[in-house]
């Protein structure tokens, strides 16, 4: 018999358990969902997003920086850039919020399985990507090479980058690191190239008939990026967009996410390049 | 034969038995002159002989702003207050379109609980009409997508029933009723063929005509039967709580197709274009379905005489 | 809870969105427990200026040497400014001549010929000097609204944007629109919404009390009033009513 369904816009409960700042105004919160919830998000797929809510302000769609934990607490990386997020940073360990989802379609792992996998983030985007790339790294025999390249705009701005190092450093994960910019006092703080995404992917030789690329970041990069890929030989059908839109429903009603004919929170957030042509107002 | 003849002398002994299943809404007149459903004290106030009503019948099923969601003691709860039986009479083919077309988005799963309850109290009886200059239907349809339908004829009115709801309604007023031919069948569905969603990018030179003379005031979405974008609020109270509210929105709003540092569609050109592919081609997952029911209202509450079915036909040679 | 530490005041202004403020009976009790109005000389609740505020509400436009002081104390001693009614956020009534007479010229109508002529100059919104944090339009503002904005703020957030033009809820409402069926001279379709379309809901056009919308169409606007046949000044003094400064060849 099928399980009565919760009604999909009232929010579970939550917690928020710990909080981790990244950057000065990106933070990463772990949160505790109550039970309801783990049954829901336990279908969770990289690339897909859940709409939290912060009491008071609203909700936002954040799509997870990791798979839900065993322990069933999930990981978002929030940038403090509306209300909504000025509200949650301004949260202490305890903190009530409310958690909808998993909603969307993710990366296709079943198709991306031992192929290799080229993932491009810039800036705040490697926050969906990482949970991809957890993904792909405890799930390694399964994959093909895995390559992470990420840009951000300096170095203090760099998310997880410890984290990401330590994880190059087994092996599993090959790591370019870029920034546009770098101020001299950084200087030898850091090991990373000085350049932007698209300069790195240039240098770059793969299989790119076999290779998988998921892209994630600021709007203008998906452009260049899509197009570099396709030149360096990726086909349009295996570049994996992870777009960005102000979902508000996340279930297809309220119609803000539409691009073309298709809309963000059902179709996507994670697109096929090749499903994107003819859509100008996409990228 | 059977008894689905309805003399017009008898009508307002009709009305009165349709309160039995609900508040009954009709067709009146404002004072200042605007044709609206309203709620029926008095049978006189109803006009049945209008053109359209300013807001078509979606404000009974998606009222202008709604609580959601409400915010208590650590948890969301359902917002939404309920709703009681309604009946709404003299809704014409294109409006029970819109609604039909509202059904599709709303009671797809997962189904939206307050249009769904709201939905399943209202009891619809449409009515023939007479088109005017505005109305771009096809003339003669009628449509199935209601209780009872109304055919008006020289010295009353043909019913049928489209729903056991409406069949109750006929054994209801059976005591009113004459036998008479039933009425005529006429063609229903979809009055509209959808577009070509390229056209959004066609050269046609009204498109950049509509985009400067647009004045972004939102009535053509407002006025539409099937217009639905909503935004989505959330306020705070002083007890700690808070309510989430939606409100209908306008893909003609700058804010529409915003993200943070961002707009997809920064110009009115790119609304415009939003608005067409909505409208006639449909989105996920009713694309290739167009959603105008030929009712007429957005061109004739348009400030300034858009009309995006002439993006459609081949530009007019200028006159030299 | 801490209380919030509120700042109330006006400058060049008639005080009427102050008293709106006031006139929030209902909810001032619970309200008060919240907030302490440690600055609110209007209401005689508070005089000390010298503290952190959580949030200054001001409301009037700056046209004196006086204004531009406090308003700079204000802004530095507040985490949250908030510009309070029309005339805070786009100059309002007290503005309505700067294109049209010189300030002296309207001091000395106001004062006459031969006296002493007290310091001034042509009312400005607030942010022409400051940075402001939130707004609340109107003349004056919608109870409502400025309801939404303090609790927001004791609730350590900002109410959520909403934009969309007068016209927007009066159809909503069904009211008989008056730029089209009356042909009346109704600023509806450039002025922002959120006042449940007030005025036209009985009859009366909009004057534009709330200010301009986001994407308002002057120019489109112009051109609908010049064909129903308002001259040029006549649409230009009533839009000036509340914002001096329209740009009447802005489409997008």
């Amino acid at each position: 018999m099928k399980k009565a369904q919760h009604t999909p816009h009232i929010p579970f409960a939550a917690r928020l358990l710990e909080r981790r700042d990244l950057s000065e105004d990106t933070t990463l919160f772990r949160i505790a969902p109550e039970e309801g919830a783990l049954a829901e998000l336990s279908s969770f797929v990289p690339g897909q997003f859940v709409q939290l809510s912060v009491p008071g302000a609203g909700e936002i769609p954040i799509s997870p920086a990791d798979l839900p934990a065993p322990d069933g607490t999930l990981e978002l990386c929030v940038r403090r850039v509306g209300h909504v997020t000025e509200l949650l940073h301004k949260q202490q360990t305890g903190a009530r919020l409310g958690i909808r989802g998993p909603f969307g379609s993710g990366f296709p792992l079943r198709e991306m399985a031992g192929r290799p996998v080229l993932l491009l983030a810039g800036g705040l985007g490697i926050a969906p990507l990482r949970s991809l790339l957890m993904h792909l790294l405890r799930q390694r025999s399964s994959y093909g090479e895995v390559t992470l390249m990420y840009g951000a705009k300096q170095p203090r701005l760099m998310l997880f980058r410890e984290e990401l190092t330590a994880l190059a450093a087994t092996g599993g994960l090959r790591l370019y690191l870029t920034v546009d910019f770098a101020p001299e006092t950084s200087e030898g703080e850091y090991s990373c190239a000085i350049g932007l995404l698209p300069d790195l992917l240039k240098g770059f030789r793969f299989d790119a008939v076999n290779t998988y690329a998921a892209v994630c970041g600021p709007p203008p990069l998906y452009r260049c990026l899509v197009t570099d890929l396709e030149r360096a030989g990726v086909a349009a059908e295996r570049i994996l967009l992870s777009l960005e839109r102000r979902m508000r429903c996340g279930i297809g009603r309220c119609c803000h996410c539409a691009l073309g004919q298709k809309l963000c929170c059902v179709d996507g957030p994670v697109f096929r390049a090749s499903e994107l042509k003819g859509i100008p107002e996409a990228l | 034969m059977e008894k689905t003849f309805l003399k017009t002398s008898r009508l307002n002994q009709f009305l009165e038995t349709l309160r039995l299943f609900g508040e009954l809404h009709g067709p009146t007149v404002s004072e200042s002159g605007v044709h609206r459903f309203s709620q029926l004290h008095d049978p006189a106030e109803l006009q049945l002989d209008y053109r359209r009503t300013q807001i078509p019948p979606k404000k009974y099923l998606l009222p202008f702003r709604e609580e959601i969601l409400h915010y208590a003691s650590g948890s969301y709860s359902e917002g939404y207050a309920g709703a009681g039986d309604l009946v709404l009479f003299g809704v014409h083919s294109c409006d029970l379109e819109g609604i039909a077309y509202l059904d599709r988005v709303f009671l797809a799963e997962p189904v939206d609980t307050g249009y769904a309850t709201r939905r399943s109290r209202l009891t619809l009886i449409g009515i023939s009409c007479e088109p005017d200059d505005f109305c771009f239907c096809t003339e003669g349809m009628e449509s199935s997508s209601c209780d009872l339908f109304l055919d008006a004829v020289a010295d009353g009115f043909r019913l049928s029933s489209h729903s056991a709801r409406g069949t109750a309604l006929l054994t209801a007023a059976e005591q009113l009723l004459e036998e008479g031919p039933p009425p005529a069948p006429r063609p229903s569905g979809p009055r509209l063929l959808p577009q070509d969603p390229q056209l959004r990018f066609s050269e046609h030179p009204l498109w950049r005509r509509f985009a400067s003379t647009c004045v972004s005031c939102g009535a053509c979405s407002v006025c539409c039967p099937t217009c639905y974008c909503f935004d989505v609020r959330e306020y705070p109270s002083l007890s700690g709580g808070g309510t989430r509210i939606r409100e209908w929105d306008n893909c003609l709003f700058a804010s529409h197709g915003e993200v943070a540092g961002a707009n997809f569609r920064p110009d009115r050109l790119d609304r415009l274009r939003y608005r067409f592919l909505h409208k006639y081609c449909g989105f996920t997952p009713l694309q290739g379905i167009t959603s105008c029911v030929g009712c007429g209202r957005c061109k004739e509450v348009c400030p300034v005489g858009i009309d995006l079915r002439e993006l459609t036909a081949p530009p007019e040679r200028e006159e030299r | 809870m801490r209380r919030m530490k509120l700042a109330i005041t006006g400058l060049t202004a008639c005080s009427g969105c102050q008293l709106t403020l006031l006139n929030c009976e209902d909810e001032l009790p619970e309200l008060l427990g919240h907030c302490e109005l440690v600055y609110f000389p209007l209401a005689e609740s508070g005089n000390v200026l010298d503290v952190q505020f959580d949030a200054a509400i001001v409301e009037g436009a700056v046209s004196t040497p006086k204004d531009l002081e406090l308003l700079f104390k204000l802004r530095n001693a507040s985490t949250h400014l908030v510009a309070y009614g029309t005339c805070a956020l786009f100059g309002g009534v007290a503005a309505m001549n700067n294109r049209v007479s010189t300030r002296r010229e309207l001091l000395r109508s106001v004062f006459g010929a031969g006296e002493k002529l007290p310091e001034s100059f042509p009312p400005v919104p607030l942010a022409n000097f400051v940075s402001v944090d939130a707004a609340v339009t109107g003349c004056p503002p919608e109870k409502q609204e400025i309801m939404e904005l303090v609790v927001a703020l004791a609730a350590g957030t900002l109410p959520p944007a909403r934009s969309y033009p007068v016209c927007t809820e009066c159809r909503s409402h069904e009211n008989l629109c008056l730029l089209l069926e009356k042909r009346e001279l109704c600023l509806g379709p450039v002025v922002q919404g959120g006042c449940n379309a007030r005025c036209p809901a009985t009859g009366i056009v909009c004057e534009g009390c709330r200010g301009p919308v986001r994407e308002a169409n002057v120019a489109q606007e112009l051109e609908l009033l010049l064909e129903r046949g308002f001259g040029r000044d006549e649409i230009e003094r009533r839009m000036s009513r509340f914002k001096p400064e329209w740009d009447y060849g802005k489409r997008s």
